[in-house]
């Protein structure tokens, strides 16, 4: 009866009613687009390496070597010598090394040279081994598997024949063109950046280099294929500073480590005035909202007045039209976080693809995690506050 | 007159807008009594009568049906509806005695314009807790007794004036109250649906064996009232000025 009565009331109104709806949705849609960005975000970088317990580069900036190596974003300083990574991998706390080579590219799409163990060692999303969508793994030099997105974009099929060029750029002066790769493997999606990168094996890459460096570059290490970084499995999670450490001492490379999930939120806190600057907006603008929806009360109080007078002569508990007030509010606020819920589920919809294309993070449309509920019942809880003030302060005249 | 009959009954009723809340009756100070707007020392109303109660604007009419259907507590006195003490009543009580015993038509602004009349009655209902069994056969015979029984699912604001008068009578009687109390509720009206409001009240009063208490200050109603009370005889504040 409640719900019923009020909701005829705002039909009655819906002028004003439309306009605090509107400015709560706008309140709440930036609310829960900055929270859900910042979780997609958090949550995407967290699934690109999952059971990668360290990460071993040359000497740079943490950050650096976390963003290039799992995003390939920015590049190397230096490379590593494969000496290095044999020692690394010989490492007696070391269940598993995947090496990974980078610089070329194909169609602006980034190339990586690995051995056949990353796709077996590596995993995504909470700890799923990668899989293929067709074909199966490289065997031979110039055999390519292609990440999901690649495939998708392009068009390629398997037994296709692809050229890579020299650096990362869309366009490139130094093409690889005396040697095709052919597609072998395409990978099931993951909405990890290995969508989006073309894997070699190191020796592929060595041989394409070698044969067109060979006049500048006689005698690199022994056809030995350089490395940009190691991915490495621990056999115990627990020895992972212990190792950290040894790497970073090692007196034959200048190298280091970093335990991406360590690294990743000290990244988080450097983002994190950033993130208070948007919730401080949201929270300006949430505020704003409240005080219209209060104007909204207010202005409406004087007509109403013969109408709780009426309401008080046929019998209503003074609770029982505070109830009625609180029942109008509650469905102006569900309405506003409804029409919220599902402009910004749309709008994710809608740019989904085109977020993970430009940044490589895929953003899931699924925006209900506990943090939102919490943040969507304080919404509920301070609107239904302010009505509740208000009408109270109303009903002493 | 038997005090048993008396449905309504006054008894040395003080009131006055700018008096505190919680001065005892016995020690009115001067600048309480120059606000008094009612000094009644008693005042009866027995079963079934249809009191006409007229007087010039601004002698305490709305007042007095204030503190009849309790919205207003005086400041001394009693307020007896149906041998039981208003004051005596917690607040919530009071509302639904309100709802269950009294039956109130206004001037004006009888129903919540945004529902329709059934809803404005079935709101009524619910506030008194009356059966949902019932009301469907109520809303019926009163709407068609009333004439109002066309218009019973449009919204209040879409009806004429006359109409929305009527089926104000069909909302305060919904619940079959003893006492039907109207405040001025022919003044908005032509004649033509004075007449016919006053018609379909008094068979519906007749029917239903309601007191009937009417405020108004055109005494051309008087004529079909059995009891006709000027306030000023009442109110012992005009009686003095």
């Amino acid at each position: 009866m409640f719900f019923s009565v009020a909701w005829q009331s705002l039909l009655y109104r819906r002028g004003s009613v439309a306009l605090a709806i509107f400015s709560l949705t706008v309140s709440v849609f930036v609310m829960l687009s900055v929270e859900h960005v910042r979780q997609e975000m958090q949550s995407g970088v967290e699934k690109a390496i999952s059971g990668v317990d360290l990460i071993v580069g040359a000497r740079t900036g943490e950050l650096n070597l976390l963003m290039y190596s799992v995003f390939r974003m920015g590049n190397a300083s230096n490379n590593i010598q494969w000496r290095s990574f044999e020692a690394i991998q010989n490492h007696k706390q070391v269940a598993w090394a995947v090496p990974i080579a980078l610089g070329d590219s194909h169609a602006g799409y980034p190339v990586l040279g690995t051995t056949e163990a990353y796709f077996d060692a590596l995993k995504v999303g909470e700890e799923e081994p990668l899989k293929f969508q067709q074909g199966q793994s490289f065997a031979n030099t110039m055999e390519v598997v292609l990440g999901a997105q690649v495939a998708h974009q392009l068009k390629y099929q398997l037994g296709d024949e692809i050229i890579l060029s020299h650096g990362t750029g869309k366009t490139s002066f130094q093409k690889h063109d005396k040697h095709p790769f052919t597609i072998v493997g395409i990978l099931s999606a993951t909405g990890s950046p290995i969508d989006k990168s073309i894997h070699v094996s190191l020796e592929g890459l060595e041989a394409i280099h070698a044969a067109e460096n060979k006049p500048y570059q006689p005698t690199t290490t022994a056809a030995k294929p350089s490395v940009t970084a190691v991915f490495v499995g621990l056999k115990s999670k627990l020895a992972a500073f212990k190792v950290q450490r040894q790497v970073g001492a090692y007196r034959k490379d200048p190298l280091m480590a970093i335990l991406p999930g360590i690294t990743l939120a000290k990244f988080w806190q450097m983002m994190g005035s950033v993130d208070i600057v948007l919730k401080v907006i949201s929270g300006i603008v949430l505020v704003s909202s409240l005080l219209g929806l209060m104007s909204m009360i207010v202005a409406g109080a004087r007509e109403r007045r013969q109408e709780m007078h009426l309401l008080r002569m046929i019998g209503a508990r003074p609770w029982q039209i505070l109830g009625f007030m609180q029942a109008e509010i509650l469905l102006v606020c569900l309405i506003s976080i409804a029409a919220a819920v599902t402009t910004l589920t749309s709008v994710l919809w809608a740019f989904q693809t085109y977020i993970f294309n430009s940044t490589g993070l895929l953003i899931g449309l699924n925006i209900f995690t506990p943090r939102v509920w919490v943040i969507l019942s304080l919404i509920v809880l301070s609107t239904m506050c302010v009505g509740f003030v208000v009408s109270v302060a109303r009903g002493r005249d | 007159m038997n005090q048993n009959q008396a449905v309504i009954e006054l008894k040395d009723i003080h009131f006055s807008y700018s008096a505190s809340t919680s001065g005892s009756s016995s020690d009115n100070n001067v600048a309480a009594q120059q606000s008094l707007i009612l000094d009644i020392p008693s005042w009866a109303v027995p079963k079934k009568e249809k009191v006409f109660l007229h007087g010039a604007s601004g002698a305490g009419k709305s007042t007095l049906l204030n503190l009849l259907t309790g919205m207003r507590e005086p400041d001394r006195g009693e307020v007896l509806v149906m041998g039981t003490s208003l004051s005596s009543m917690s607040s919530s009580k009071r509302d639904q005695f309100r709802a269950k015993h009294i039956g109130v038509v206004f001037q004006q602004f009888n129903l919540i314009p945004y529902l329709s009349i059934r809803d404005n009655t079935r709101l009524a209902a619910h506030f008194s807790g009356t059966n949902d069994n019932v009301l469907l056969e109520r809303i019926d015979h009163l709407s068609h007794a009333l004439g109002v029984n066309e218009f019973v699912d449009k919204k209040a604001s879409e009806l004429s004036v006359g109409q929305q008068q009527r089926a104000a009578i069909l909302r305060a009687m919904v619940n079959e109250p003893e006492i039907f109390i109207a405040d001025e509720p022919t003044s908005a009206l032509d004649d033509q649906n004075k007449q016919r409001f006053i018609e379909v009240l008094f068979n519906l009063v007749e029917e239903l064996s309601m007191t009937l208490v009417l405020v108004s200050h055109d005494s051309s109603l008087a004529q079909y009232f059995s009891t006709v009370q000027d306030i000023s005889e009442l109110n012992k504040v005009m009686g003095a000025s």
